[in-house]
This record gives structure tokens, C-alpha cells and sequence, in this order.
């Protein structure tokens, strides 16, 4: 019994002794700054619809950057504008960051930098409203895309300039490429999808595109699904854009991503291209075959 | 002549003594069976370097043996191997030997504790017992403790990925198929289910130190209180019976997979005893997902595994009067789950975990007791990262701990043998899901403790032809400290704001299980029996205090949870027309109340990409279960056995409740998921002087994907489809101390797919060397 008494005891220390935990180490948190240069200064005054840049450059700390938020916060509104995963362990974050001028009286921009021990630098730029507008003119044009196994048309899609490539053709055009479209079946359904060449999900751009894989710059467009979703463009309203000003209000940051489904004929998708560029993107028509077309109509920013 | 006379006594005289000297002697024998007396036939004799076996009539002869002591060894498939020796003096020209061999150990109808928390034998409790003896675990190719249990009618093991699963469940008799809360796991008479979501880290239970499994079907909560509603899984561990004792054993395998494992153990003539085991095990593993995803996500690897786990115990058993014993389990696990982005080791899930456990128990005359403390603490970590537009990392950190106190004492007088006893448990869970690419925080926790009370009488009449069993348990259960909050939220988590909760008032309820059966046996060869048992499941705390992501949606928290439960009748009965055969059959109906399942709510939230459907862990549903189980048996000899088992099952939700205006479904006269409607297993045990063999197949028919019934966007069907695999074994002992195994598991190389397209390992082969320490 003597034993068994021991036993116990050694037991219970091993298991207290496991159970401990340590301290934590003190950490160095990230420091973040505005980087010198050609951007929107503090108190800036810039007319509606005029181009916001901010640069921001980054220390670590004592752990990998793995989060930078941009935040505008107008008329006691906050929107996230950008929130961003990453993981930099040398070199420091260098951003760039280009936005559209609102209507409201004061902005303030908060950029904050956290890292893998939740550290976190913030800091923030206000700026002014200008007078006048500033909205700028669009390209408009309509054109066809293939889906996956189409190879009548083109499947690939230069957003800015309306070029379309084949596979054929696609050589040496890689980095110009912003959007093409396939059909796959999700929810039940078989869904016309639009999708950016940098899109890794669970339905990746390379499962219908496998070409893609090999491509070394992949373009990321975001595309606004939400507003897709709840048909918040109006046809109407997109047959009336002529200048930039709808193409950048109805691109809301919060719910976006590089792969849109349910893009059925009459949908009207708002998008942010790799370089900062607002668009809408309206289905004409769409087939839910994977050999089928779909017939886009583009307005995007200049 | 003189000369001559002399020379030709002298040769004489030569010759004599040469004769003398060199005189040749025979040894025979009969060997017999100690408890039949029957002669054994072709039993293998050696006396010394000679080598003979036994005839139809059981003898054997071994001529010109010269004088002196020779070992004799005598061995027979089916008996223990006799070892002695025989001493050839010259006092007699025929030696002769009459040996008897001991039959080795049968488990046909063996003690178990399980069915009633005391020994009984199995052909005398009136209900349906399964025994997984030390020669079906020694046969067969599985790789962990529950894919022992697959071979059973009516029991299904959800093991996607073999050895490579970081989670896996047992559940029978038609109850959902991945709901391991709805089987009680014991270990050794103590709960090894976790209260927050009710599984069991089966990889927790090492195969080598399993002595048998005892399975009790049909509902258990008349004894165990929750859990035990579908059954009951009681794994046994081995005991030391030699002073020093153990082996060691190196396994090498498909995928770079390694095992190293040593046990030791031993029992003093003081009654003190102790043992020590140990693993360590890993393996580099394959790609689990499917092809569309390889081809999707860059970020792809092997899920991989790295575990080790020791277990010690010790304590004092002088007599069956007395014994204590405390035991000690420590187990870490790191596996990889296939993606790896920006982290060391990608995305892993991590099982840190301490057991403890203290035992009592003791005999009188007339009584019989037990009692056990328990903690069970289990720190589990996931890491996830992946991909998709940008980078996104989170760990989950949980702290789940399982404590309590469970006692028991059976009393017989006359014909009633009565048992009665409590059992106190408490779980809990501390969990929290942290972002590193944003700077959500989100915590759940919450606490469950139980008390039951419960008493038994088991009547036997008429010389045990008749046995009555007949129990009530009472349970009363209390949810309290309940919270789910989420700090800092971004987008990631902000869309779970509104289900954000803390500060619940306490949340009561109480179950009571009754259970009656009878059996009749009007002899040993037949027995049939008759019963009514009440079974519940609590809600687990997972369901009750987290909200987030599941399959297909996002699951809210409900604190409102009530248990649900089962009602089932059964009718069995056994016939052995010979010693050889064996046939049993059961057949069940169960009617479940307030079952507790996934159901959408009716509404939709955007969970960062686009709208998918809020689910609700409900009580909403009356459910119907009937089935038929039969298994076959036959050992035409001591070293062939031939076993075949086949189930039916019908599982179906009956009187669909929605839970609010907005659920437009109706799930009535769905068939409740994940329960093949077929399964079939068969086998066969071979032992041979060459090698011993254990071939088996199982089959497990289609079973419905999700509770609609509908079609699945992965599995491209509304059914998975029906699975056969073929498992194989073959061992050998060397000399006396080393034994040789190969396992072959899945030997056709079937590849099954789960829920989210991914892959099972399909053939997957190990081979082991054992040196045995006594």
C-alpha cells in the first residue's frame, strides 16, 4: 500500500508539473508608417470621386505580419476597406493603396499592421473634402467568353482593355488577364461563375483552367458577391453610367472575393481589379453548360 | 584348443558388453485431452533430436533412443505446448508416457462485467452481448482499438482515413452513423466519452494492451445513465499473472509508417502489481483530398502522424477479497490534416492528454463492490491556414476535461441478486478560436455535471432456466457557466454577433431509464429472450455553448437542449445445435423522442463567402429504428474457425417538428444519415504449425449523405456508396520468444471517399516483429 501511496503522489506531480504553463515572453510589437512619396498627405483636401493613395511600410516585431486593415471611417461610419491576411517574416510590409474620395466632410483612414503575437501598430491619415467632382470617364464594351470546354470563343478576359485571349493565344498575355468565366455545379445547381486567375479555393480557377497553374503573375479581382447576390445594381441604373461614380459606390469591400457564383443572365457584378480599378460587370446571357458561352457587358474605370 | 576356447570367450565376452554398452531403448506414449480425455490426433512429439506424431489413436513410438535425459516437448494446434523431460535409465527396454495437453483458453461463453457491472456469463444475461475474445484480436488486421468492433453485426466504425484519422466512432444498431455520444465507450468500467462532444480519442486505446471488448446492443442507460443509448463498448486492458513479463515490438508499414511499442509488466507473490507501456508511432502518410482539390490548391500535402503515448498503473491484489490499482495515461498526438500554407507543420490537429484513474473494489460472501475516481483532460489544438484570396490562419485551443466518481455494490440472496449505485460526472470545456490575420477572438465554454442513482435485480428461477433482469436509473443533469463570445471581430466572425451569449440562467433537466427482460434456457444448446430498455443522450456542450462553422452552413449554439431519447424492444434468441455452431439472431424496433439533429433553420448568413444556411442542433424529431442482427459461428476443428454475421437496419425520422415559422422542411419519412440500411462481415481464424491466419470482409451498404436525403454537391450522389473491403493477418512464432506478423488491411485496395471527396488510404500493409519478455 506503501507503494501505491508513492505512486500516487509521483502521478499527481508529473501530472501538475505537465499542466503548468509559461510565462510569456516579452515581444516586440510592429511599427508601422506612411511611406514618403507621391501620396494623399494629412489633411489633404480631394474633390469626390478623386484617387486616395497611401503607402505603408512595416516593421515585424518580434513575429511574422500576418494582418494589415485599412478602415475609412466617414460621417461616424466605419467600412472596412481592405483586411488582408499575410505572412512576412523578413523585409517588413511596403503597401500600396489606392481609394476613391467620398462625399463626406472628413474622412479618416486607419491602417493597422498586427502580427503572429497579435501585436499591433496603428495609424491614421484624415482627409479633407475638396471642391468640385472628380468622377472619371469609363471604357464600355460588351464581348463573349467560353466557358471551360468551349473552344469557340475565348476564355480569357483583360478587363481593362476588353482584349480576350484563346489558349492559343494566351502566351505572353498571362499578366493582363482579369477574369474568366466556367460552370460547375454548387448548391444543387450548375452556377455560370466568374473568377480571377488568382483564386485558390475549394473551386479554383486551375480545376477548370489547369493552364493557369503554370502562369507566374496571377492576377486577384475581387468581385462584389453580396451585391450580385441581392441585385443591389439596377439595370437602369448601370444603362445610365457614363462616368466612374456608380462604379465606385456600389463596390462594397465587405463581401468580396475572387470567385463569384450564380452569375445567371441580368446579374450585375461590381469588381475591383489587381491595379485598383472599380468596374460593374453585367451577364447578358449565360449557359449552364461547361461548353456553353457567356456574353459579358463591361463598364470600368479609365 | 585350450587357446582357441579362450580367444572365443574373450570375443564372446566383447561382444556381450558392446551389446551392454550401446543397448537401445523405445519411448512411447499417448497423448490425451485434459479435459475430454479423448486422444489428440497429429500432435507433434519430440523427444530430444527426434521427432514423431501422434497416430488416429493418439500414440506415438520413438525407437533407438540410448540412455540419458531428454527434454520432450509436445505441441498441438488448439492446446498449450507441453515442455518436460524423461529420464531412459536402462531399467526398462520401453519407456512409457502418458501426457495430457491443456485445451488453450475458449472464450464460447465467458464472463463479462459489462451488461450488468458484474460478473456474469454471457448466456445468462437476457439480453444481446458481443465478446471480442483475445483469439478474434490476436486474428484480425486492424490497426486500432475500434476497428476491432467493425467486425460486430450491426456496429459501424467511421474511420475515413485508417490509422491516419484524427477522429473516428462506434455507433450500432441504427443511430446516426457518426454520433459517437449515442455509444457509451468504457475503458475498463470508466467513461472515456468527452462531455463536450461526446467522442472518444480511440487512438487514446493502445491495440496491445487490450485483453477483450465487450459490446452490450440495445440501450444501457438503466445502468450507465447517458451515452449508453445505443450500446455499450467495454474495452478490457491486460493484467500481469508472472512475476516479470512483456514485449517489445517494431512495426514497419505502407507510407513510412512506424510503431515502436514495449510493454512490461509484473505481479508479485505479495499481491502488488504494476505495468508499464509505451508507443511511439508516426508515419509520413498520403494526400487525403480528392482530385479536384489537388489540382485546386497548391498548398496540398500528406496528412501525416507523430504519437506517443505511456501508460502506468500499479496496485495491490492479494485476493479477490481486495484490490486497488491506479493508472496513469499520457498521450500527445500531432497530425497533419493535409494543407500547409505558411506553418511548420501546416494544419494539425493536436490531442494533448492526461488520464487518471483509482480504483476499488472488493468481495464478501455474499457481496460484491466497486468504486473509481476518473479525470480525463484533454488539451486539443487545431491549426488551420489556408489560401483563398489571401491568407488566413486561426488556431482552436480547447481545454475539455472529464472528472467523476462512480460506485456500485451487488448483493445476492436466494434467487435476487441486487446492484445498485451512483455515478457523479462533470464536463467541461474552455475553448477559444484566435485569428492571426485578423483580430477575431471568439470563446465558448460551458459545464455539465450529472448525477445518477440506480438500482438492479437479477432473478433467477428454476435452476436458471429463467432469468428476469430488471433496472431503474435515475438521472438529473444541470448546464451551467455557458458562454460564447467573440472579441474584436472583422469580418471572419462579426456575422456571428448576434448569437453571441453569457450569463444563462442554469439549465435542469432529468431522465429516467427503466429496463425489464427475461430470458428462458431450457438448456445449454438454446436460450431466447425478450426486452424493454429506455435509453437517453444529453446534448453535448458543443451543441449547447459554440456556434460556428459545420458542414454546409453555420451552426448556431442552443443552451436550450434537451436529451433525447430511445425506447427498444428486442427479441433474441441463441441455438447451438452441436458444440461446433453457433447461431444467433435479434431482432429490434426502437422508437426514438425528441432526437436531437442538424436542421436549417430556414434562414441564411454570409459567412465571408456568400449566403449558406444557419443550422440549429434541435430536438425536433420522432424517429423509427428496427433491425435484425444474425450471426453465424461454426469451428469445425480447434484450428478453424469460421464466423458470418449480417444486419438489417431501417432508420427513419418520423413526425418532423419544425423548429420555427420559417422552417420550411420536412424531414418526415427521411432516412436518418449515415446508417447503411446492409452490412455484412465474415471471416476466417486458421491456425497452423506454419503460420496463423486471419482472413476478413466486411461490407457496409449505401447510407444517405445529409438529412434531406438529397443530392450532394461532393459526393455526387444522395448516398455514399456501398463499400467491401478484405482484411488479412498472418502471424508465426519463432523459437520461443519472437513472433512474426503481417497485416493487410483493405487487401483489393476498395478506395472510399467521405463527406468532403476525401480519399482512404486503400491497401495498406505492416509487418511486425515481437520479442516476448517472461
Amino acid at each position: 500500500m506503501k507503494r501505491i501511496g508513492q505512486l500516487i503522489v509521483m502521478l499527481t506531480l508529473a501530472y501538475a508539473l505537465g499542466s503548468c504553463s509559461h510565462d510569456k515572453i516579452d515581444s516586440i510589437p510592429p511599427l508601422a508608417l506612411f511611406k514618403n512619396g507621391d501620396f494623399t498627405t494629412e489633411g489633404q483636401r480631394i474633390p469626390i470621386g478623386g484617387k486616395l493613395s497611401f503607402g505603408i511600410a512595416a516593421s515585424a516585431g518580434s513575429a511574422p505580419i500576418t494582418n494589415l486593415r485599412i478602415q475609412r471611417i466617414a460621417n461616424g461610419k466605419v467600412i472596412t476597406e481592405l483586411d488582408k491576411g499575410v505572412f512576412i517574416t523578413t523585409g517588413g510590409l511596403d503597401y500600396e493603396f489606392n481609394a476613391v474620395k467620398s462625399g463626406s466632410q472628413e474622412e479618416q483612414w486607419r491602417f493597422m499592421v498586427m502580427n503572429a503575437n497579435r501585436d499591433s501598430s496603428i495609424i491614421t491619415r484624415t482627409v479633407l473634402l475638396g471642391d468640385g467632382s472628380a468622377y472619371g470617364p469609363i471604357t464600355h464594351y460588351t464581348l463573349t467568353l467560353g466557358m471551360q470546354n468551349n473552344t469557340l470563343h475565348p476564355n480569357f478576359l483583360d478587363l481593362h482593355s476588353g482584349n480576350v485571349f484563346s489558349p492559343l493565344s494566351i502566351s505572353g498575355n498571362e499578366a493582363s488577364v482579369d477574369l474568366v468565366a466556367f460552370v460547375y455545379e454548387t448548391g444543387g445547381k450548375l452556377s455560370p461563375t466568374l473568377c480571377c486567375p488568382a483564386y485558390t479555393g475549394s473551386s479554383s480557377v486551375t480545376t477548370h483552367y489547369p493552364e493557369i497553374g503554370a502562369w507566374s503573375t496571377r492576377n486577384s479581382t475581387l468581385y462584389d458577391y453580396y451585391s450580385a447576390d441581392w441585385s443591389l445594381v439596377k439595370p437602369a441604373e448601370f444603362e445610365r453610367a457614363e462616368s466612374d461614380s456608380l462604379l465606385v459606390a456600389s463596390y462594397n469591400p465587405q463581401n468580396v472575393s475572387g470567385l463569384c457564383k450564380y452569375c445567371y443572365t441580368n446579374k450585375i457584378i461590381p469588381f475591383k481589379t489587381e491595379n485598383g480599378k472599380y468596374g460593374l460587370v453585367k451577364v447578358k446571357y449565360a449557359d449552364t453548360s461547361k461548353d456553353g458561352i457567356i456574353e459579358l457587358e463591361v463598364k470600368i474605370q479609365q | 584348443m585350450i587357446t582357441l576356447k579362450k580367444i572365443s570367450l574373450t570375443v564372446t565376452t566383447i561382444l556381450l558388453v558392446s551389446v551392454s554398452a550401446f543397448a537401445q531403448y523405445k519411448v512411447i506414449g499417448t497423448i490425451t485431452d485434459t479435459e475430454t480425455l479423448t486422444p489428440i490426433v497429429g500432435a507433434h512429439v519430440s523427444l530430444g533430436k527426434s521427432l514423431t506424431a501422434t497416430t488416429d489413436n493418439g500414440t506415438f513410438e520413438i525407437a533407438n533412443v540410448g540412455k540419458g535425459t531428454y527434454p520432450v516437448i509436445v505441441s498441438c494446434v488448439g492446446y498449450t505446448k507441453y515442455q518436460g523431460s524423461v529420464l531412459v535409465d536402462g531399467t526398462n527396454q520401453v519407456v512409457t508416457l502418458s501426457i495430457q495437453l491443456n485445451p488453450e483458453r475458449q472464450y464460447i461463453d465467458e464472463l463479462v462485467v459489462s451488461a450488468t457491472r458484474k460478473e456474469n456469463r454471457i448466456s445468462e444475461i437476457p439480453g444481446r452481448i458481443e465478446l471480442i475474445t483475445p483469439e478474434k484480436l490476436a486474428f484480425s488486421a486492424a490497426q486500432t482499438a475500434d476497428e476491432y468492433l467493425a467486425l460486430l453485426p450491426g456496429v459501424q466504425v467511421s474511420r475515413s482515413f485508417g490509422l491516419f484519422s484524427h477522429k473516428s466512432s462506434v455507433t450500432m444498431r441504427g443511430l446516426s452513423g457518426n454520433e459517437q455520444a449515442r455509444t457509451l465507450v468504457l475503458l475498463n468500467g470508466i467513461p472515456v466519452n468527452k462531455a463536450d462532444g461526446g467522442s472518444v480519442n480511440w487512438n487514446l486505446i493502445s491495440t496491445g494492451e487490450i485483453e477483450r471488448i465487450e459490446v452490450v446492443k440495445g440501450p444501457g442507460s438503466a445502468l450507465y445513465g447517458g451515452n449508453a443509448m445505443g450500446g455499450v463498448v467495454n474495452i478490457i486492458t491486460q493484467e500481469p499473472t508472472k512475476p516479470f513479463q512483456g514485449s517489445v515490438s517494431i512495426d514497419y508499414g505502407t507510407y513510412n509508417t512506424q510503431a515502436y511499442r514495449a510493454k512490461l509488466m509484473g505481479k508479485h507473490s505479495n499481491g502488488f502489481f504494476w505495468a508499464a507501456n509505451g508507443l511511439y508511432q508516426k508515419s509520413d502518410g498520403y494526400i487525403t483530398q480528392s482530385l479536384a482539390d489537388r489540382l485546386a490548391n497548391p498548398f496540398i500535402v500528406k496528412s501525416n502522424f507523430d504519437e506517443k503515448a505511456i501508460n502506468l498503473k500499479s496496485g495491490f491484489s492479494k485476493s479477490p477479497k481486495f484490490k486497488g490499482e491506479v493508472d496513469f495515461t499520457y498521450y500527445d498526438d500531432v497530425r497533419g490534416t493535409g494543407e500547409k500554407v505558411y506553418q511548420p507543420e501546416g494544419n494539425t490537429t493536436e490531442h494533448d492528454t492526461y488520464q487518471i484513474r483509482a480504483t476499488l473494489s472488493g468481495t464478501t460472501q455474499n457481496l460484491t463492490w466497486s468504486s473509481a475516481l476518473f479525470l480525463l483532460e484533454e488539451k486539443y489544438k487545431r491549426v488551420s491556414e489556408w489560401y483563398k484570396d489571401d491568407y488566413t490562419w486561426y488556431d482552436v485551443q480547447s481545454v475539455r476535461r472529464d472528472l467523476g466518481l462512480m460506485s456500485s455494490a451487488s448483493y445476492t440472496v436466494k434467487a435476487h441478486t441486487l446492484t445498485g449505485g451512483f455515478d457523479i460526472r462533470q464536463g467541461e470545456v474552455d475553448a477559444y478560436d484566435i485569428y492571426y490575420t485578423s483580430t477575431d477572438k471568439v470563446d465558448n465554454k460551458g459545464k455539465i455535471r450529472f448525477y445518477g442513482l440506480y438500482v438492479q435485480d437479477e432473478i433467477s428461477l428454476f435452476d436458471k432456466r429463467v432469468t428476469i433482469l430488471a433496472g431503474l436509473r435515475y438521472d438529473i443533469s444541470q448546464f451551467y457557466d455557458g458562454a460564447f463570445i467573440i472579441h474584436s471581430p472583422s469580418s471572419e466572425t462579426s456575422f456571428m454577433d448576434q448569437y453571441q451569449f453569457s450569463g444563462l440562467a442554469d439549465e435542469t433537466w432529468s431522465a429516467l431509464s427503466p429496463r425489464l427482460s427475461a430470458q428462458y434456457k431450457p438448456k445449454d444448446s438454446f436460450r431466447v429472450y425478450a426486452g424493454y430498455s429506455r435509453g437517453f443522450r444529453p446534448s453535448v456542450l458543443d451543441d449547447l455553448c459554440r456556434s460556428g462553422r459545420v458542414r454546409g452552413g453555420f451552426k448556431v449554439a442552443n443552451p436550450m437542449l434537451k436529451p433525447e431519447y430511445l425506447n427498444n424492444v428486442e427479441l433474441g434468441a441463441d441455438f447451438k445445435p452441436t458444440q461446433q455452431i453457433k447461431i444467433a439472431g435479434t431482432t429490434f424496433f426502437s422508437r426514438g423522442n425528441d432526437f436531437l439533429y442538424y436542421v436549417s433553420t430556414g434562414d441564411s448568413i454570409d459567412m465571408g463567402f456568400g449566403n449558406r444556411p444557419i443550422m440549429v442542433r434541435a430536438n425536433i424529431s420522432d424517429v423509427e429504428i428496427y433491425g435484425l442482427e444474425s450471426d453465424i459461428s461454426y469451428t469445425p476443428a480447434r484450428f478453424i474457425t469460421l464466423f458470418a454475421n449480417y444486419a438489417y437496419t431501417s432508420a427513419k425520422i418520423k413526425g418532423y417538428k419544425p423548429i420555427s415559422t420559417t422552417d420550411t422542411n420536412n424531414l418526415t419519412n427521411k432516412f436518418l444519415s449515415d446508417v447503411p440500411a446492409h452490412s455484412f462481415a465474415a471471416g476466417a481464424f486458421v491456425k497452423s504449425e506454419i503460420v496463423n491466419a486471419g482472413i476478413t470482409c466486411k461490407y457496409l451498404g449505401q447510407r444517405y449523405v445529409n438529412d434531406q436525403n438529397a443530392y450532394d454537391d461532393i459526393v455526387l450522389a444522395a448516398q455514399y456508396p456501398s463499400a467491401f473491403t478484405v482484411d488479412v493477418r498472418l502471424s508465426r512464432q519463432f523459437f520461443k520468444h519472437v513472433n512474426a506478423s503481417v497485416n493487410i488491411q483493405n487487401i483489393f485496395n476498395e478506395l472510399t471517399y467521405d463527406s468532403k471527396g476525401a480519399v482512404s488510404p486503400g491497401r495498406f500493409i505492416t509487418a511486425q516483429i515481437q520479442f516476448k519478455i517472461d
